[in-house]
């Protein structure tokens, strides 16, 4: 039994960390955006194809992981531009927003699946498994944990030492008023656009490694990456990592003791009582009620 | 020497289609406390929000010091020497006093920041205290004097101020009243007020926006 | 012939399910995610009614609609306690539940789904092949239409549009607006609830694949590129769909890629219809 605990809670540190990517990715585009941005699953999928395509013809991967970044930067700053930007400005409400981006995804993932057919691809980097006190970790998996959690950390000191952490909490927060105090909200928003996809391609590059990618695998993962989303409303890189841990955790427990598909079930089960008896989040700031 | 620092010329502004305030033209020299009054409606908020380029689809130009900024974004009025107090004293919830300040700092040297943070301290001792407190937890009056700290701390010379004393209590508004006063001499006020203590104390020139419109 | 009608039958369908999502989205400002979940309940009920009760096809029908309305009350339930983006969530979790439960469940046979379904019998008629379904659904159709124009004239049908412009309008005529929200639920889980039956029976089988977020997320598209609001609306969108493959056809592109390219330029309308034309698809409210 406790092999089990420990292997469920080993698995769930990796693919927490691999949501956490994609949690902040998303977290952070909706709060500074308020764009709701489902397509991001399709940015997941398109960063793994990308890689797996360029690994297949023989490139390095550095080089292919260089080359779906910027892929993505380009088609998401696009999109940024082309639809998102003017919604906002016309003030379109996120729920018109989200279906913009619902859009966005089906033509994503339908354009890759006419390009590449439906299979499920995996790029093999390496199959050696090994054991430690009863826990069997792949290779794949510890490099998934190192380059997830390298990532995360470039990102929080990044930020903070950029300042640039107070410059998205305040765009988040009021856009007009950042504007008053010198900030520049459309740049804000590009860039949060492109770190957080950036954040999606790592993930579905990490997740080709592993178990693979097919053109609609992005969805399951960024509708717990959404679910998270609305639970944390604070830009807050560590909250958002831990809950993540939690979320695969019970992910994975579920799995374990049940089944796979009801893994979103339960999530969203939950994540529905939330929404409807507490909208504004579990972990958001202690504000004082007027 | 008198130097003209922002000059309206036939601005016609509102939001959308409804035309709120109509061939306006007035200017404003360095170093002057313009007051705006007039009934509610009659335009005082959309006429800073235009200048601030809050609000963009005006017609008529906008000079500022040398340059027409009809074209420029919000953003781009800090570095112009232009600041803004928004009405109400905004203040962003989700960041600390001293999350504010460093904002306002940015592209600044130490030192300079530091003098900076001891000036708007010194003129509001209380936000000292409060440094680590949260936008979203500070009182209304709270709020307004942290907005006033950040005009300091953007380091402007023109400040647009959006009825800086509503809603603060009479022994708020007379401190308002004496920091304006302090800063009188070395900045260019725009301000919009419906109190008549705070316009006949300070304001060098009015302008009543009813008058404007017939 | 039996194509053109197999076509006719799956156009009837999405007429019925575009309506549906029109009395949501175009006259209550609903955006639901949750559009094939009443379709679902509607297949699952008459499929499980059917054949756990063996007492023919219409009491089972009645049950499947009933369960249906249930369900409605829970999104009524929904759509009175979050509006706007988190509405859209709620349902888009309730989806997720959903699909979920019908591919876990042992009484939906989980993935594997349920054959043999029962079909409508007419004094003693059964209706089975393509013809008498297209005929079938034409009547169900027809009905529909005819209800919803009569309903679209009713004070009642005003008062539902009143409180999509505008809640506190109607809260300050002393009306509640909760109420109309629930009565234009229930009506397009009525419709959502006949169509999910028809395919059922009409495809004999069904499994949970029919009734996933994309399937939602389609039915959704096609009222808002047919344009919503209006009673033609869902009908030229569920034309287009439902043409669209054939256009493609007509222009030689194979059918492995045709699929694909019917989504990809269906997301493409989509994306543009919300760009451009986003006013109207939320109440006035939404714009304030």
């Amino acid at each position: 039994m406790l092999e089990i605990i420990l292997q469920i809670v080993f698995n769930s540190i990796v693919s927490g960390i691999i949501l956490s990517l994609m949690v902040i990715g998303f977290n952070y585009i909706f709060s500074v955006t308020k764009v709701f941005h489902l397509a991001h699953a399709g940015i997941f999928t398109l960063g793994a194809y990308t890689f797996w395509q360029l690994t297949d013809l023989g490139l390095h991967w550095i080089l292919a992981s260089t080359v779906s970044l910027s892929i993505a930067s380009i088609i998401i700053l696009f999109i940024e531009k082309a639809v998102y930007s003017p919604m906002t400005k016309k003030k379109t409400d996120s729920s018109v927003t989200l279906i913009a981006s619902m859009g966005i995804y089906v033509i994503i993932v339908n354009t890759i699946a006419m390009f590449f057919g439906s299979e499920n691809k995996i790029v093999s980097l390496s199959g050696d498994t090994f054991n430690i006190i009863d826990v069997i970790i792949s290779t794949n998996q510890i490099i998934q944990l190192l380059v997830g959690i390298i990532i995360i950390v470039i990102f929080y000191l990044g930020i903070k030492l950029t300042k640039l952490d107070l410059s998205l909490k305040a765009i988040a927060n009021n856009d007009i008023l950042g504007e008053v105090y010198g900030i520049n909200s459309k740049r804000i928003r590009s860039l949060v656009m492109i770190i957080g996809s950036a954040f999606a391609v790592i993930a579905g590059i990490l997740t080709t490694i592993e178990i693979g990618v097919e053109p609609h695998s992005g969805m399951n993962i960024t509708l717990s990456a959404a679910a998270v989303a609305i639970l944390v409303t604070r830009l807050d890189v560590k909250y958002l990592t831990l809950i993540s841990i939690l979320l695969a955790l019970f992910q994975n427990t579920v799995e374990w003791f049940l089944n796979a598909q009801w893994k979103e079930g339960l999530t969203f089960l939950i994540l529905l009582l939330i929404i409807l008896y507490k909208t504004e989040g579990l972990v958001s700031y202690k504000l004082r009620k007027n | 020497m008198i130097e003209t620092v922002l000059e309206l010329n036939n601005i016609s502004t509102g939001y959308q289609e409804k035309i709120i305030l109509d061939k306006i033209s007035l200017t404003v020299k360095r170093n002057e406390t313009l007051a705006i009054i007039g009934q509610n409606g009659s335009g005082k908020s959309t006429l800073l929000k235009t200048i601030a380029r809050i609000i963009s689809d005006n017609s008529g130009y906008i000079n500022f010091k040398t340059e027409k900024i009809d074209k420029l974004a919000t953003h781009k009025l800090r570095e112009k020497g232009l600041s803004y107090f928004v009405q109400g004293g905004l203040v962003f919830t989700s960041l600390t006093v001293k999350e504010h300040f460093n904002l306002a700092f940015k592209g600044k040297s130490k030192v300079k920041k530091k003098a900076l943070l001891e000036e708007c301290y010194k003129q509001f001792p209380d936000l000292e205290k409060l440094e680590n407190s949260l936008g979203g937890n500070l009182s209304g009056g709270q709020r307004q004097m942290l907005s006033f700290a950040m005009l300091i701390a953007q380091e402007t010379d023109v400040w647009l101020l959006d009825e800086p004393t509503a809603g603060l209590a009479p022994k708020m508004v007379e401190q308002v009243i004496d920091f304006l006063k302090r800063m009188e001499s070395k900045k260019t006020i725009v301000i919009v007020e419906h109190n008549d203590k705070v316009v006949g104390e300070i304001a060098t020139r009015v302008i009543d926006l009813d008058k404007f419109k017939n | 012939m039996n194509y053109i009608l197999h076509i006719f039958v799956l156009l009837e369908i999405y007429i019925l399910l575009a309506l549906s999502a029109n009395q949501k989205v175009g006259f209550s400002g609903l955006l639901s995610l949750a559009q094939a979940v009443i379709y679902g309940v509607g297949a699952y009920g008459i499929a499980i009614f059917s054949s756990q009760l063996e007492i023919g096809y219409w009491i089972p029908f009645i049950l499947a609609i009933g369960s249906c309305l249930i369900l409605g009350l829970i999104f009524s339930f929904i759509a009175g306690k979050v509006i706007e983006l988190y509405f859209s969530l709620a349902t888009l979790a309730v989806q997720i539940i959903f699909f979920s439960v019908i591919y876990n469940s042992e009484f939906t046979n989980g993935s594997y789904g349920i054959s043999g379904i029962a079909s409508p019998n007419i004094f003693g008629y059964e209706i089975n092949t393509p013809l008498d379904f297209s005929i079938y659904a034409g009547v169900w159709v027809m009905t529909v239409l005819i209800f919803l124009k009569r309903f679209y004239s009713l004070p009642l049908h005003k008062l539902i549009k009143a409180t999509k412009d505008d809640e506190i309008a109607v809260l300050n005529l002393g009306k509640n607006p909760k109420y109309y929200k629930r009565i234009s639920i229930l009506i397009s889980c009525v419709i959502s609830g006949i169509a999910g039956t028809i395919y059922a029976s009409y495809a004999s089988y069904i499994d949970p694949s029919s009734f996933t977020l994309d399937e939602s997320i389609l039915i959704l598209s096609i009222v808002l590129i047919g344009g919503s609001g209006r009673l033609i609306g869902p009908i030229v969108g569920a034309l287009i769909y439902i043409l669209l493959p054939e256009f493609l056809r007509f222009l030689n592109i194979p059918e492995m890629i045709a699929a694909n390219m019917r989504m990809i330029l269906f997301g493409l309308i989509l994306v543009l219809i919300v760009r451009f034309r986003p006013n109207g698809i939320l109440g006035k409210k939404a714009f304030r």
